[in-house]
This record gives structure tokens, sequence and C-alpha cells, in this order.
């Protein structure tokens, strides 16, 4: 009986859901049929409206390379609520970061999920 | 032989008791004041909230869920606005994907937009403060009339009076902006009209049943019904679109996707 409630409820829930994370623009020109990984250092996490930025720096493919990546999350409004806050990730943060890249081909991505060496991980959703 | 058993029965209804809601739906808790919408209340049907409710931190790749605004069609315009919709999507196909100037987001989608909101009451008004753009909405209930053609100056949440029909507040908007599109894009005239139902369903949820008719711009009311969940522990966050908009399109319409050049 719970079993089929559940599966009653969420197939209410897709009937009714809305595809809100619309804010000023698309994050059409994100590619989401395609996650990556990437992996370096925080350079800075920019906490502010209408979206949340980190930017990384990460190892290119020649010797002493660093290619600064931007990726792009959810406001403070919504990554506050599901665990963030303006400290949780500093300059010099080591992380590996789950993205959808940029469709371009440039050095970007939106931000699904963000592990840190000491274990914690920040989830864009969730 | 007597068949009756007291003890038997007393468990046969005692289990058909507690199951019977599960099979026909549990009575939900209502509010002590169904009239008192005071408090911090969420839509319930934004990705983030739907991705929490199944548990999950993010869709598959490829998957997209049902949209409600799906049915909401530019088959619903007029021959003459259609033709506007037609025009202002090959406009908007000039410029980069995605790309859209800040601006509030005008009642219709104010009601849809993935932020909180907290209501007021106070004598004769009811005060909706939207975290989305710090926008307000005042609701007139000292009014039965739309202030006159000539105070009504378009606005982007445009003039709304309310009166309570029984436990249902029905709020009545009009002197909405006409540059401002409708759910999925659909232009209007300055003679959209919006009506909202607002009611408890249970203690902690509302319905706002919307029904958005526009004669010059719709050959049929746009209906539809938002959830919103009551969140006693949230706060209302500053949100504005402009403090750092990395992804601003420059004149050509093109965006830099916030790429560190």
């Amino acid at each position: 009986m719970k079993s089929l409630c559940s599966q009653l409820f969420v197939l209410a829930l897709l009937c009714m859901v809305t595809n809100t994370s619309m804010a000023h623009h698309s994050f059409g020109m994100f590619d989401i049929n395609q996650e990556m990984w990437i992996e370096g250092t925080v350079k800075e996490l920019q906490w502010n409206n209408p979206h949340v930025w980190i930017q990384v720096l990460v190892p290119g493919e020649n010797d002493g390379e660093v290619v600064e990546w931007s990726l792009e999350g959810g406001s403070p409004n919504i990554l506050s609520r599901n665990g963030w806050n303006r400290t949780v990730l500093q300059a010099g943060d080591k992380v590996r970061v789950l993205i959808y890249p940029l469709k371009n081909g440039k050095p970007g991505g939106s931000f699904l999920e963000v592990h840190k060496t000491d274990g914690s991980v920040y989830y864009y959703h969730g | 032989m007597n068949t009756f058993n007291p003890p038997k029965v007393v468990f046969v209804l005692s289990t058909f008791l507690l199951l019977a809601p599960l099979c026909f739906g549990a009575a939900p808790a209502m509010p002590a004041d169904p009239h008192d919408f005071s408090g911090i209340w969420m839509n319930d049907n934004t990705l983030d909230e739907t991705l929490k409710r199944l548990g999950k931190k993010r869709l598959a790749p490829g998957e997209s869920l049902e949209r409600s605004d799906a049915r909401i069609s530019p088959a619903m315009l007029t021959d003459e606005y259609r033709a506007i919709y037609t025009r202002q999507r090959d406009e908007k196909a000039k410029l980069a994907e995605g790309a859209a100037a800040c601006e509030w987001p005008g009642l219709a989608n104010l009601l849809t937009y993935p932020y909180p909101f907290e209501m007021l009451h106070t004598n004769g008004r009811i005060t909706m403060i939207y975290e989305t753009d710090s926008q307000v909405r005042r609701i007139f209930l000292d009014r039965t009339e739309h202030l006159p053609f000539e105070e009504l100056d378009p606005s982007y949440n445009g003039d709304s009076i309310g009166h309570w029909e029984g436990n249902v507040l029905v709020i009545d908007t009009t002197g909405l902006h006409a540059h401002i599109p409708l759910w999925g894009n659909l232009p209007h005239s300055e003679n959209l009209h919006v009506v909202e139902r607002i009611a408890y369903v249970d203690a902690n949820t509302i319905h706002d049943d919307v029904v958005v008719t526009d004669r010059l711009a719709l050959k049929e009311p746009v209906t539809r019904t938002i959830v919103y969940s009551k969140r006693p522990d949230w706060r209302i966050r500053e949100y504005s679109c402009l403090e750092n908009n990395r992804d601003q399109p420059d004149a050509e319409g093109n965006r830099s996707a916030g790429v560190v050049k």
C-alpha cells in the first residue's frame, strides 16, 4: 500500500513539476546530456546573485599551464537552503567538481556537486 | 451456535478504521483560522523542491521533468497575438541561446518563480513580500473597485483587490504591463485580467487557482493551479538579478557565459 501511495505521489509530482532553473536566463548554454569532472584549486567563490560562481584553477595540458574555469550554480538563496554558505569554499581549497560543461567548449560549466578533500560534499540541489 | 464474538468484532472494526484513511484518503488537518495566511510560503513545484521530494540530487543526463505549463501554447492566442508571438520568437532566436535581460518577472511568472514569499495581514490589506527581486504585492480588501483608468498606470504586478468567498481569498488583478510575457512567453495586451482563488487544502498547504483572461490576446482562459507549502523555518533573503550578472548579454545579444578571458 505504502509503495503504491509513494508511486502515485511521485507520479503526481512529475505531472505538476515546473522547470524553474529559469531565473534571469536559461541554462541552455550548458550541455545537460554530458557530465564531466574537473579537479583543481578554488581561486574564488563569488557568493552573490543572481547566480553563484566558483572560479577553479585547473592544470592544463601543457607543463605549468593553468586554466581558469568558471562554474555557475544557483542563487545563494537556493544554495543556502541546500547546506551552503559564503564560507564553505575558500581560496586554495582542493576540489573535484561535477559539472555540465559549456556547449561551446570554453572552460566553464554549471556545477552539480563539489567534493572537498575533507570529505564534505556540496550539492546544487537537494 | 452463537457466532457473535465481541473481541473479534472490535478487532475487525479497529483494523478497518486504521486502514480506512489509506483506502479513502485521510481528511487533512485544516488550520485553526482558514482566513489567516500569515507566514512564509514556497512554490512546491520548482526543480529544487521536486528533486528533494524525489530524494535526488540532480536529473540524469538528458532527463527532464514534465512541465506544469506544458499545455500552455501559442495555439491559445488570437491570430493577431500569435503573429506577435512568432515575431518576438524570431527576434529572440537571433540572440545567444537563453539570453535575457534582468527584468522583474511580472505577476504571472512571479507566482511560479523558485523563491518563497511572506504573507502579512494588516487592516484592510494583505501584503505579499517576495524573495524574487524583492517584489511586493498589495491586495486591497478595503476596495471593491479597481483604480480608475486615469490612475491605473500599467505596472509589473498590477492593481489587486480582494475579497473572501467563504474560506477562499479571491484576488482580482488588472493594470498589468503588456511588455512582460505570460507563462510560455505568450504575449498579452493591457486587457490582461488575472483572478486568483487562494485557499488552504491542509494546515500547511494552499492552492492558488489562477484564471488568466485577455479578450484581445487569448482565445480561451489560461488556467493553472499553483501549490505552495508553508515554511515556518525559512527566512526571506535578498535576491537581485543585477547584483553580479556575469552573463548579461552584450549589445548584440551575445552571452559571455561568465568565462574569464
